[in-house]
């Protein structure tokens, strides 16, 4: 008994890991789907992602507020900028580094606002079509906000259903409550990447699972790569996918605050300018960035600097001028067909790791890359294990003896059939 | 019939020797492990092993000095890309292990407590574990974690749980809680005596108490610490509680303490820029720790270790019953850990085998001959 099960669970584990990369996990919580139990409001709707270069463009359009994206996306309120570090506090138009988008986007969906669905069991496969969580997260930016029954919100519900740049605008809303309501990073600038270091802590939530001190992770974990992965706080792998970016968009080395100078008082205090090369090391420097995706802000920063010092960031307080249109062609939906954005790239939909039923003693764990829920999605360049060039051979052995199996299956099966 | 056996068999093993055995550590030692021997006898240590995005983990014993015979002895299905954690039971082969199963968009309290045995199918005991916290085992074979559940959530407001000290039964699954508070965190240090080491941490106060598992009695041991403290380690017999914090006052500057457990008197052994100390205090007194720039050194204690795998931070996992062996992590930022051995007699250390390309978890020494 005891080795039958030794056995099967090899099988199990084995055919697991060979089917690694062919299904991405993608749940579809659907309104009319009897496993809805959350009170998701509104349809699923077929769709397919963007390219790579057309959400890069959706990003870039969104990173620049309300006042660029137009009737594209929901209204959004003011922000603060400045914190007396030296420029006065004053409100301006919300506005968001693109890389932060960018780089939230991929922890909460892998940049998917469509997939074939493998969640909930009555809507596996189909038309690829908007990815739902568990908990009503719809889309690239896993708006949960009004999305329930119930909810009566001031955007449009369908449209954060069926349109990415529509979503991600959405989504935008929550970052910048969470910018208005946390302290400031340095001098408060929207357009440091940096300074939205505390924002992002508040977009998961200001738990003490996302304080930089929790003693549960690394002592040298140094920058999130997603590439390895591993507990860190959630603001430190939104930050880690600034910095490994896959090559889909420019890469940005993001300075961190000390982490000595964040502590458990009842918020997290106003932080110096971040000059840390990493969550935990403090003693090599790096310097803060102007995002690069806001040529026009106002700010006297070069945009295409990615090592600007706070000092030039701190020119933008005039707020800037709305710099037009440049850079967000393409926007648009119309162009969507073709391509499932993210199957074309590097960071690819890895598929589920292996079945979660393959357990005792059986075979290492397969690699996924998306499996999971949508939110906390993290794409990676893992490979199946045994995949690399030692584990070829003994690949090539046992799928021959598998294919010898069937044969010899089949040809018994000649056999029975002719006597 | 026969021959279909085999066949299955066969290919069940090829692809097994696919998933384990092809992926062991060939390349990745750091250059100065070879620094000797640990020890010609067989020393066997405990690992598990987790793919980046992978949904399982696989535990492996591994001998020491073993070229590449790895082969899985169980694995279990979590989350993707889930935070592992595991300890050994002393004396046993059995390992417990944390991992994240509750799909929350919060991670606070999303792992799940595992029971693994080898050649023998997981039993997940209980959820609502604290994220990425390691379990706690005495001595005696007592098995404490740290629990919780999400309180209210106010805008611009760090976040109060409820939070535990629960006490699980291996047989029966059930859990007792030994301790309760409202706050940020409760953080296992360690046993010491009947008693367990827990770092408290609550809006603007960190401590240190003791609590008596059996009465839920508490003891303060330190208070008003600043709240920066992490990588614990008890010298019972010198009755010592050793871990690295910030300064009181310079939020540059980073120590490492040493508390008495029964007095509460601290004394401070260093101070630093770097924050990656890792200290680590050996069960006959002297500490380990990570001067900048090196891997693990000897501070006060009576071995000659001085960075065995070269630049990077050696963190401590885990030390054989008589104190001679201990197991570490060389970690470098942004890449995963290569697990080694270290022989504090001789200061010699050796890279353990381990799967390749995964995040790995030293639960601990395999001891009293247990061979899965």
């Amino acid at each position: 008994m005891k080795q039958s099960y030794f056995v099967s669970v090899l099988v199990g584990a084995a055919f697991a890991s060979l089917n690694a990369q062919a299904n991405a996990f993608c749940p579809s919580y659907t309104a009319s789907s009897p496993n809805n139990n959350n009170g998701c409001a509104i349809e699923a709707v077929n769709g397919t992602n963007p390219t790579i270069a057309e959400w890069n463009d959706i990003f870039d359009l969104v990173s620049q507020g309300p006042s660029v994206w137009g009737n594209k996306g929901p209204t959004v309120s003011d922000i603060g900028q400045g914190c007396g570090k030296p420029e006065p506090y004053q409100t301006v138009p919300a506005r968001f580094p693109c890389e932060l988008l960018k780089s939230i986007a991929k922890v909460e969906s892998g940049w998917r606002q469509f997939c074939v669905p493998t969640l909930p069991s009555d809507q596996v496969g189909g038309a690829s079509r908007t990815i739902i969580s568990f908990d009503c997260g719809y889309g690239i930016g896993q708006v949960t906000s009004g999305m329930h029954v119930g909810e009566n919100p001031s955007f449009d519900r369908q449209k954060v259903a069926s349109d990415p740049t529509y979503n991600l605008a959405t989504g935008t809303r929550i970052l910048a409550s969470k910018w208005i309501a946390t302290n400031c990073v340095g001098d408060n600038q929207p357009t440091v990447v940096e300074h939205w270091y505390t924002a992002t802590w508040a977009y998961n939530g200001l738990a003490y699972v996302n304080n930089p001190n929790n003693p549960n992770y690394g002592a040298n974990r140094g920058v999130w790569n997603p590439a390895v992965g591993g507990g860190a706080p959630y603001q430190e792998k939104v930050f880690g996918f600034m910095e490994y970016t896959g090559g889909q968009w420019d890469a940005v080395a993001p300075a961190y605050p000390n982490r000595g100078d964040i502590g458990s008082a009842s918020n997290p205090p106003d932080l110096p300018e971040p000059n840390c090369s990493s969550p935990t090391n403090c003693t090599t420097k790096r310097s803060t960035h102007v995002t690069q995706c806001q040529p026009s802000m106002g700010s006297s920063s070069s945009s295409s600097s990615s090592s600007s010092s706070s000092s030039s960031s701190s020119s933008s307080s005039s707020g800037g001028g709305n710099g037009g249109m440049g850079g967000a062609g393409g926007s648009g939906m119309s162009g969507m067909g073709g391509m499932v954005g993210n199957s074309s790239s590097s960071s690819g939909e890895a598929g589920n790791g292996g079945s979660g039923e393959s357990v005792g003693g059986g075979g290492m764990g397969g690699a996924g890359a998306t499996p999971g829920d949508v939110y906390g999605v993290v794409n990676c360049g893992c490979e199946i294990p045994g995949s690399n060039q030692n584990g070829a051979p003994w690949s090539v052995l046992g799928m021959v003896g598998l294919v010898g199996l069937i044969a010899q299956r089949q040809k018994m099966r000649r056999n029975h059939a002719r006597r | 019939m026969a021959l279909r056996k085999l066949t299955l068999i066969g290919s069940a093993l090829g692809l097994a020797c696919t998933i384990a055995f092809a992926t062991v550590h060939d390349d990745a030692t750091p250059s100065a492990q070879a620094a000797g021997i640990v020890s010609p006898k067989v020393l066997r240590a405990a690992l598990l092993a987790t793919h980046p995005g992978a949904e399982l983990t696989s535990l492996f014993f591994v001998d020491v000095g073993a070229s590449s015979d790895l082969a899985p002895v169980s694995t279990f299905a979590h989350l993707p890309d889930a935070t592992v954690r595991a300890t050994i039971v002393p004396g046993k082969t059995d390992v417990l292990a944390t991992a994240d199963v509750t799909p929350t968009r919060d991670a606070s309290f999303n792992a799940g407590l595992f029971f693994l045995r080898p050649h023998t199918p997981p039993v997940r005991l209980v959820d609502r574990i604290v994220h990425a916290s390691t379990p706690l085992v005495t001595t005696q074979g007592r098995v404490f974690v740290s629990r919780g559940e999400p309180g209210k959530e106010v805008e611009g407001q760090m976040r109060i749980d409820s939070l535990t000290i629960d006490e699980i039964d291996l047989v029966s699954g059930q859990a007792r809680s030994i301790h309760q508070m409202q706050g940020y965190l409760l953080f296992l240090a360690g046993s010491f005596g009947d008693e367990i080491i827990v770092y408290r941490l609550q809006p603007g106060q960190a401590e240190i108490v003791a609590v008596e598992p059996n009465s839920g009695k508490v003891r303060t041991i330190a208070r008003d610490l600043p709240p920066f403290a992490r990588d614990f380690s008890i010298d019972s017999q010198n009755h010592t509680l050793v871990f690295q914090n910030r300064h009181e006052s310079d939020s540059q500057t980073w120590t490492i303490e040493r508390i008495d457990l029964h007095s509460g008197k601290g004394q401070r052994l260093y101070s630093s820029p770097s924050m990656t100390l890792a200290p680590f205090v050996l069960p006959r007194g002297g500490v380990l720790y990570n001067p900048p720039g090196h891997g693990l050194s000897s501070l006060d204690a009576p071995v000659s270790i001085a960075g065995p795998l070269g630049r990077g931070v050696d963190i401590v996992t885990a030390l054989t019953g008589d104190g001679r062996y201990l197991a570490a992590l060389h970690t470098e930022p942004s890449n995963f850990s290569v697990p080694f051995v270290v022989d504090t007699q001789s200061g010699a250390a050796r890279v353990l085998p381990a799967p390749a390309n995964t995040r790995i978890t030293v639960a601990g020494f395999v001891e009293a001959g247990g061979a899965p």
